[in-house]
């Protein structure tokens, strides 16, 4: 279980993270809604230790991890930016967290080509970061990660950069991911689409709030998640092309 | 036309080159006859005398450089990183300016009573001190370029990744670092190198660094021995362009993050993979 309790921060006199209390199985991936400014990344980025709280506990089956540094969490933040290694080529931006942790070069080889085979990037392992597409590079970035078998994923709205197809195929990797290697993810979103997509529990935040949904459902009839506006939309446009057609 | 034009380029640059080497490896030249010299290497085989003032200031100018371009390096690689982080980064920063507001020999000259007083002046740690106060500045703004918000978000990248602080200043930061730091250290040892001015005035003439010979032996119509100084000079300088041609070339076939070196040697970067 993981357990977030009166989490808390402020910059100056704004207070950017309200008290925030919430608690998730772990293997599920929460996607938070939320506008821009909300504090969202603000949430992420103290959770993953880049941050200091101002209070609060984060709670791994009852361990408080607040006391650890950031490289011994095992939490990956990814932000919206494929921040891959400039200086390395794909196989070793893959291989970082092996290598660092000093894992053998065979037992890297191997782990890497598994998972550049089930990324679909086996034919880019020797091309530079600026040789890749977008969506490439996100692909590299989420394997980075996962490699690490990391036992939190933060990701902080990562495929917004992104054209809508290769979005489309991004959200699909990852959902397959999340399930084969049984990630807890905290999913930073604010297409509502994408957050019914890949969540599993959902929450939206405002001015430093974070509200938790018992169900789908729940957050679809929620005002604040915006669903049932986003819903009248096409339903009016559908009903408009309807009547065209009628005429 | 291009060839003709490459030609005279050439031709302009090689010139005064090959003067320098030409006036290095004769003696008894008399003006205006250009080739009537005899050809002699005594010019260089003085430096090996050991009694030679030129073998020495080449010694001296050699460390001073040196010495200049470690420090330059290292304070411009940690000054520049607390400024481009500091609450005030960009005001910390117009300060690097003011040493270039006033010419070296001016600055020479306005600190020459205080060097004087603290008995600093015709000193080697004299000269060192009066250089840092342009080369540190501008070892500070070139490794400014190098501190950004994208290198901070991978180093915390690396961190979540599961690198220590040591680890990753290992394998991410000073990789990333390289090229900034190659050419700092190589324009901190230039400047330092080819200074004349300050070493000049504070340094009263008794400081003989290569730039400072060199003038002399030009005042006293003395152009074989100053011909070698020159050439003397240059070595270093050709070294320095070929290890950072070297580094450009070696860089660009596995990295593009290359700026600062593409931009000192060439104009037109070649993009990696294209």
């Amino acid at each position: 279980m993981i357990e977030v309790r009166q989490w808390q921060k402020k910059y100056a006199e704004l207070e950017v993270l309200k008290s925030l209390n919430f608690q998730m199985e772990e293997g599920k991936t929460l996607a938070v809604l939320g506008e821009s400014g909300c504090g969202k990344s603000t949430l992420l980025k103290t959770l993953a230790g880049f941050d200091v709280p101002d209070g609060g506990s984060f709670l791994f089956n009852g361990q408080n991890i607040n006391a650890l540094p950031v490289h011994q969490r095992g939490i990956v933040y990814m932000s919206q930016e494929a921040l891959l290694f400039p200086h390395l080529n794909v196989f070793d931006n893959l291989a970082y967290g092996l290598n660092i942790r000093k894992v053998s070069k065979a037992t890297q080889r191997e782990k890497v080509m598994v998972l550049a085979q089930e990324l679909g990037i086996e034919d880019q392992l020797e091309k530079m970061p600026s040789e890749l597409s977008g969506g490439q590079k996100q692909r590299v970035n989420f394997g980075r990660a996962l490699i690490t078998q990391p036992r939190m994923l933060l990701l902080d709205e990562p495929f917004a950069s992104l054209d809508s197809g290769t979005r489309m195929k991004m959200q699909k990797l990852f959902i397959e991911s999340a399930e084969k290697w049984k990630l807890s993810t905290i999913f930073v979103t604010h297409d509502i689409k994408e957050a019914l997509i890949v969540g599993s529990l959902w929450g939206t935040m405002s001015n430093g709030s974070l509200e938790l949904f018992e169900s789908k459902q729940a957050f679809i009839a929620a005002e604040q998640s915006g669903a049932k506006e986003e819903m009248a939309f096409w339903q009016t446009i559908q009903s408009e092309n309807g009547r065209k057609d009628d005429e | 036309m291009m060839k003709l034009g490459k030609s005279t380029l050439a031709l302009f640059v090689l010139l005064p080159l090959l003067c320098v080497i030409y006036l290095s490896v004769v003696s008894a030249w008399t003006y205006p006859l250009l080739f009537d010299a005899e050809f002699s290497l005594k010019h260089y085989l003085v430096l090996f005398s050991g009694e030679s003032e030129l073998a020495w200031s080449f010694v001296q100018s050699v460390l001073l450089s040196l010495v200049m371009a470690t420090l330059g390096l290292l304070f411009g690689f940690f000054v520049a990183k607390e400024i481009a982080f500091s609450k005030y980064g960009s005001r910390l920063l117009k300060l690097a300016f003011y040493p270039y507001m006033i010419a070296p020999v001016v600055l020479g000259s306005m600190l020459q009573f205080y060097f004087v007083r603290w008995g600093l002046s015709a000193s080697f740690f004299g000269v060192m001190l009066a250089q840092c106060l342009f080369i540190l500045p501008y070892a500070v703004l070139i490794m400014s370029s190098f501190w950004s918000e994208n290198i901070l978000q991978l180093f915390k990248l690396g961190q979540s990744l599961g690198g220590d602080a040591k680890t990753v200043k290992r394998t991410l930061l000073y990789p990333l670092a390289k090229p900034w730091m190659l050419l700092t250290f190589a324009q901190c040892f230039l400047i330092s190198w080819f200074e004349y001015g300050i070493t000049q005035v504070l340094g009263i003439g008794k400081v003989k660094t290569l730039s400072v010979i060199s003038m002399q032996f030009l005042k006293e119509a003395n152009p074989h021995p100053a011909a070698v100084a020159a050439v003397l000079m240059i070595v270093p300088v050709l070294l320095t362009f070929i290890i950072l041609y070297r580094w450009q070339n070696k860089a660009q076939g596995n990295w593009s993050a290359i700026a600062p070196i593409n931009n000192s040697l060439s104009h037109h970067p070649k993009k990696v993979g294209a």
